[in-house]
C-alpha cells in the first residue's frame, strides 16, 4: 500500500499540532502566572509534532521499524484530547476566562489532530497486518 | 473574623517575587512586570527613595480569594531567584527536549534501510 496518504495526514497533524500550540506558548509566557499542566499539555503538543516530522522523514526514506514508531506516535496523539477533556471534566482545571480560550482551541486543534491519527491508525493497521500474514 | 474576603496588595520590590512563600498562604501572583522609576514618579516620594540607585524595579500584584478565618499568620514576601518562577517553561520544556532526543536517537538506529 502507497505510504503517500499517510505522511499526508501526518502534515495536516503536525499543522493542528504545531501551530495551534505555538501560538498559544507564544501568548501563555508573557502571562505572570501559567497553570503547570497547561503548559505541560502545549509542551506535548509540540512534542508530538516533532516526533511526527520525524514519523515523515522515516517514512520517506524507508527507515526500518517506520510504520511501527508512526503507529505508536499515533496513538500519542489520540491520547492528547482525551487528556484535555479528561482534565475539563474531571475539574483538574479551575475554569479561568484568560485560560478558557486557549483550552477550547488546543481541545478542538488536537481533536481534529486526534481524528486524523485514528485513520492513520487504521491504515497502517491494514499495512502491517498484510505484512504480518505473509 | 467571619466570612469570605478580597485582598489585593501591589508589591514594589528591587528583585522579582518568590511565589512560593506568597502561594503557601492562599495568596497567588496577579501580575508582575518590570517597571521603570520614572513610571512610578506621581507616588509617594518616600516610597521612591527606598530604590535609590535603581532603574528598574518588580512591580507584583498579588491577590487573595478566601475566608477570612483561612488568613492565621503573616504574608512574608521574600525575593530573589526561584526555581518556580521558571516551572512552567521547565514543564514546556521537558516534553519538547525529550522528543528531540527520541527523534535522533530513532532516526539514528533505525537509519539502514531495508
Amino acid at each position: 500500500m502507497n505510504k503517500l496518504p499517510i505522511i499526508l495526514l501526518l502534515g495536516l497533524i503536525v499543522m493542528f499540532e504545531f501551530i495551534p500550540s505555538t501560538i498559544v506558548a507564544s501568548k501563555i509566557f508573557s502571562l505572570p502566572r501559567v497553570p503547570i499542566l497547561l503548559s505541560v499539555l502545549i509542551g506535548l503538543q509540540v512534542a508530538v509534532a516533532i516526533l511526527s516530522v520525524t514519523s515523515i522523514i522515516m517514512l520517506w526514506k524507508d527507515y526500518r521499524h517506520s510504520k511501527v514508531f508512526t503507529l505508536i506516535m499515533q496513538y500519542l496523539i489520540v491520547a492528547i484530547p482525551l487528556i484535555y477533556v479528561s482534565i475539563l471534566t474531571v475539574g483538574l482545571y479551575r475554569y479561568e476566562y484568560m485560560f478558557s480560550g486557549m483550552f477550547f482551541l488546543l481541545t478542538f486543534t488536537s481533536g481534529i489532530a486526534a481524528f486524523l491519527a485514528f485513520i492513520n491508525i487504521i491504515i497502517l493497521g491494514i499495512i502491517l497486518g498484510k505484512a504480518y500474514g505473509r | 473574623m467571619e466570612g469570605d474576603t478580597y485582598i489585593k496588595l501591589y508589591l514594589l520590590t528591587r528583585e522579582r517575587v518568590k511565589p512560593k512563600k506568597i502561594n503557601s498562604l492562599g495568596f497567588e501572583i496577579y501580575f508582575e512586570r518590570k517597571i521603570k522609576i520614572s513610571e512610578i514618579i506621581g507616588i509617594d516620594k518616600e516610597i521612591i527613595g527606598l530604590f535609590k540607585n535603581t532603574e528598574e524595579i518588580w512591580l507584583t500584584v498579588v491577590t487573595y480569594k478566601g475566608k477570612a478565618s483561612d488568613l492565621l499568620r503573616d504574608l512574608e514576601v521574600s525575593t530573589g531567584f526561584s526555581i518556580w518562577q521558571y516551572v512552567h517553561y521547565i514543564a514546556f520544556t521537558v516534553p519538547v527536549v525529550t522528543a528531540l532526543l527520541v527523534s535522533l536517537i530513532v532516526v539514528h538506529t533505525s537509519k539502514v534501510s531495508k
